[in-house]
């Protein structure tokens, strides 16, 4: 009964939704965090170069820099929010699918595979895999995204 | 507060965080070693300050001057490199960084990668050493002021042009009629005459007869593994051997290399790193879809 009634209440989101609202939220990281990373840093004038950088000292320091920064732009607008910029233009919403108010704790661990592109494809592909509507890290951080009703 | 005014709060905390974090991690505007060797980037066409369009970005001739102003004034810097990949530009931009160059006191060596020609070879020609790759593309000493004439299209659209000046030369070159003789006669004389400075002062700089420059400067461009024996260059390599050279012509040893960085409006800094970002996405698409041997527990195929 339990099941149902969170069915009923947190229907399933439309995925392309949801993908625009994660190419928004790039669009946001990139400006906020990662373009004044890139001013001061040496980055490859061609994109050949980009492969003989990737190993430099710098380009190590400043990709964990910008992983821990979208890390915190997620987890805490999702937090205190419930949505982050991408989701409050595509109206989307995260809930706990706990009886309870989202913790930080599952909003970090919810927002770990967006760091790495690999890793949210994969983590994409499992919720198409199982036809459901959670990430798998979804899942584990007991969380899910509806739609927010007007 | 209402919910949106907090969250534009978070994120301009946020972007104060990350240029905070990168200004004090990634900024050394100081040049503290005695022995600095300079490096000093001429990317891209040259304009005299730097205009851009959505198509083609330009370097400023004038912050180029300002970095070597900076780097001649300090005590620090021994010697300077330009580390050149350009085709050239106006006439005043690539003029402006020619004689700076000139006036440098300090050894300068040029380094041309991919490109070093027309302006771009000007300046470079002003310093004591230029090396470049031996598929570098460099030269095309002459001038251009080519433009479309749209005058037959107008008249096959029946469209006038309406012909209103005070002096017969006034829209001398203007499109939107036909260049007559006479007129091509004057743009060409003017031409000669920027080619002429033009030559003299490459001329001067290589250390060249006017005679020997002149069967080089038909507009030819020539690549590095040529140019050597015709005089355009005086020797093969990279940006290490420019630097290299460097310290060699300022007698010292080991010293520290200051790169002075072009400066980037915001708007270019992020469209740069936007198109990184859609680059590697791209990649890690790509790589998942093209090598499915390296995620055997999924397998996509197409």
């Amino acid at each position: 009964m339990i099941f149902f009634e969170m069915k009923k209440i947190l229907p399933n989101v439309a995925l392309w939704k949801r993908i625009i609202a994660y190419l928004i939220d790039l669009l946001v990281i990139s400006f906020l965090i990662m373009t004044p990373l890139m001013r001061f840093t040496e980055r490859p004038a061609t994109f050949s170069e980009i492969f003989t950088s990737i190993t430099s000292t710098q380009t190590i320091t400043v990709s964990i820099l910008v992983s821990l920064l979208s890390l915190f732009y997620w987890a805490y607008l999702e937090y205190k929010f419930g949505q982050s910029v991408g989701k409050i233009i595509m109206k989307l919403s995260v809930k706990s699918t706990l009886r309870k108010k989202l913790s930080f704790t599952q909003t970090v661990i919810r927002s770990i595979t967006k760091l790495s592109t690999i890793l949210i494809i994969l983590d994409t592909l499992y919720m198409l895999y199982k036809k459901g509507n959670q990430r798998y890290f979804e899942i584990i951080s007991k969380t899910k995204v509806i739609e927010v009703k007007k | 507060m209402n919910k949106l005014f907090k969250v534009l709060l978070f994120l301009a905390f946020l972007w104060v965080l990350s240029y905070g974090i990168a200004y004090l991690f990634f900024t050394d505007t100081t040049i503290s070693s005695e022995d600095t060797i300079a490096v000093i980037p001429i990317n891209g066409m040259i304009t005299l300050n730097g205009e851009s369009t959505l198509l083609q970005t330009s370097t400023s001739a004038q912050s180029i001057v300002d970095k070597i102003n900076e780097a001649s004034t300090n005590e620090n810097v021994k010697a300077i490199v330009f580390e050149i990949n350009s085709p050239g530009g106006t006439v005043m931009g690539s003029k402006k960084i020619a004689n700076a160059i000139d006036n440098i006191q300090k050894p300068t060596v040029a380094v041309i990668t991919e490109y070093g020609t027309s302006g771009a070879y000007w300046a470079a020609s002003q310093t004591d050493f230029i090396i470049a790759d031996e598929l570098s593309i460099l030269g095309s000493i002459s001038v251009i002021g080519s433009y479309l004439d749209f005058s037959g299209l107008l008249n096959d659209h029946n469209i006038t042009y309406q012909r209103l000046v005070t002096g017969d030369y006034k829209d001398l070159s203007t499109p939107y009629k036909e260049l007559t003789d006479d007129e091509r006669e004057l743009l060409m004389l003017r031409l000669d005459a920027i080619h002429d400075f033009f030559v003299e002062d490459v001329a001067e700089g290589r250390s060249m007869s006017r005679e020997e420059l002149d069967k080089l400067s038909e507009g030819l461009f020539y690549i590095g593994l040529d140019s050597i024996d015709i005089g355009l260059i005086d020797g093969l390599g990279d940006k290490d051997t420019a630097i290299e050279k460097a310290k060699e012509l300022s007698n010292i040893t080991n010293g520290e290399v200051t790169e002075y960085a072009e400066e980037e409006s915001w708007f270019d800094s992020f469209m740069t790193y936007s198109a990184y970002s859609s680059f590697h996405i791209g990649q890690g698409i790509g790589s998942v879809i093209l090598n499915p041997e390296s995620n055997q527990d999924i397998q996509i195929n197409i």
